[in-house]
């Protein structure tokens, strides 16, 4: 019995609306005192539950914290071994020396710079533009650390897609450190997708350089894309890959890029679903350099080159090419 | 089950002035879940809220030097994070709730909102002691709002476990959460 009016008020919590429902527990809330305090109780822990939010990791929180704000906690106390006090004073000896000279050297070169943080939110493209003019445009949720020293820019990125234009400054090197390389410039505009295990940096114009952990640094021109893996090795494809910041400024340039690539990269831009109607088009590599346009005008333009038409089917739907008959 | 601060307001401003990382930590351990239900009470979304908690304190530690804590620590960061919602939800022309406006003017509001979040807090921690299976089906239903159906379908089971581990689940937070009620 019990089971079966348990089984009924969760059923009745989960359909409320639910007209038999209700009425099992109308009378069974009208059969006690004891029964209206239970179900009272009860509901009020379902409604509570249902406002929870995600879990919530303190432990990872504060993990991400102390990465992005480059701070190392204190250790957790350990107990001293008093036989090693000797060694230890004579490793301080060596080490103290030289982390004071190190930190005088980095505190020269980055006195006054104090690290920022901005962090796009999860809905939509943001910019931050740093105080030296350089700009940047973040992917939805992709955070960036920086700081403007005297003589270098440094910026950090763990993780998302960020779009870089670095103002010209030739007494200032700019580097961007991600998990496993370092970007390095003067003044130019670069994309870099990051993960933990993969990054990519591929450049819009103006040269960069890419090094990972191993290996030799790779000099980058427009067009041109590194790859740095898991290892910190770093890779250079060929092709043409200026496309990949299109999303940040709706400047779509394409070099000799299949129709699909042009196609799913204008969707990711604009946020639409474009429908190929003829198969054959996917087969074509597709040339094209144009600069702030519409979704609308930019179909329009491909169509033109293609030979073929376009139609607005929707606000966010478009359909490419005539359905064979 | 609460952490325990105990650290003063003065202690707290000059261990900012200090950059104590020890204290820091300390703070960020006792307080960040409830700022989180707190932030996500008023935003009703939980990466928005993981957000803004984290940026609160990324904010502490870059102005630590500027920061002075006046009142009660909690009273503080509840307050800081509040402000924070709101320009988050201004800033995307999201609704204000009348219940955030008056949170910042009504000392019994901020009571009120504070017991809420308290008890949040509890039956987020107790959740975590549910066996595995009972707190995974119970989530599925009340976090990630799933029919009973759709979670025996996804899990594989029958619906009458379904029912049985929500009922464990429900039975074991009520008396957990309300012990000095008579069931």
């Amino acid at each position: 019995m019990e089971k079966h009016i348990n089984d009924t008020i969760i059923a009745y919590l989960n359909d409320p609306d639910n007209q038999e429902l209700a009425q099992a527990v109308e009378s069974w809330l009208n059969a006690s005192a004891d029964n209206r305090q239970l179900f009272a109780v009860m509901q009020q822990v379902w409604e509570s539950a249902g406002q929870l939010p995600q879990e919530f990791s303190v432990q990872e929180g504060w993990e991400s914290l102390t990465a992005q704000l480059g701070i190392v906690a204190p250790p957790p106390p350990v107990a001293k071994v008093k036989s090693m006090y000797r060694i230890w004073w004579r490793v301080a000896a060596v080490v103290l020396p030289l982390l004071v000279l190190t930190g005088a050297w980095y505190g020269y070169h980055s006195a006054g710079a104090e690290w920022h943080t901005f962090t796009a939110s999860k809905n939509g493209i943001d910019s931050v533009s740093l105080e030296d003019g350089s700009k940047v445009i973040l992917r939805p949720g992709t955070g960036i650390t920086w700081r403007l020293g005297k003589s270098q820019r440094e910026v950090r990125m763990q993780q998302g897609e960020a779009f870089l234009k670095v103002a010209k400054d030739a007494k200032r090197a700019f580097t961007v450190q991600l998990p496993t390389g370092t970007v390095t410039v003067l003044g130019t505009s670069f994309n870099i997708k990051a993960t933990p295990t993969y990054s990519d940096v591929a450049v819009w114009d103006g040269r960069v350089s890419v090094a990972g952990s191993k290996g030799q640094p790779i000099l980058l021109t427009a067009g041109g894309l590194a790859i740095i893996d898991t290892a910190g090795r770093v890779s250079q494809p060929t092709g043409h890959y200026a496309y990949r910041g299109s999303w940040s400024n709706r400047n779509l340039r394409f070099h000799e890029k299949n129709l699909e690539v042009v196609l799913r990269t204008m969707e990711t831009i604009y946020h639409i679903k474009i429908a190929v109607m003829d198969a054959k088009l996917l087969a074509f590599t597709v040339s094209l350099d144009v600069s702030d346009v519409s979704a609308n005008e930019a179909l329009q333009i491909l169509s033109f080159t293609l030979g073929t038409g376009m139609k607005q089917l929707s606000d966010s739907t478009y359909q490419l090419g005539t359905a064979k008959k | 089950m609460k952490d325990v601060f105990p650290y003063s307001p003065a202690q707290v401003t000059e261990a900012f002035r200090n950059r104590d990382i020890q204290i820091f930590q300390d703070l960020y351990k006792a307080y960040s879940e409830e700022l989180y239900l707190l932030a996500h009470h008023w935003v009703k979304d939980s990466d928005l809220a993981k957000d803004i908690v984290h940026n609160l304190f990324v904010s502490l530690w870059e102005k630590a030097d500027q920061i002075i804590i006046e009142g009660q620590v909690k009273h503080y960061l509840f307050r800081a994070i509040s402000n924070r919602a709101l320009n988050e939800l201004k800033r995307r022309q999201r609704h204000v709730g009348e219940e955030l406006l008056q949170f910042h003017a009504d000392e019994q509001s901020f009571h009120h909102t504070s017991d809420y979040i308290l008890f949040q807090r509890e039956l987020m921690q107790h959740l975590q002691g549910l066996p595995p299976r009972c707190r995974e089906i119970f989530l599925l239903s009340r976090i990630h709002g799933l029919e009973p159906a759709e979670i025996a379908s996804q899990l594989n089971i029958s619906l009458n476990t379904v029912y049985f581990q929500i009922s464990i689940a429900l039975k074991s937070l009520r008396v957990a959460l309300l012990p000095k009620k008579n069931f």
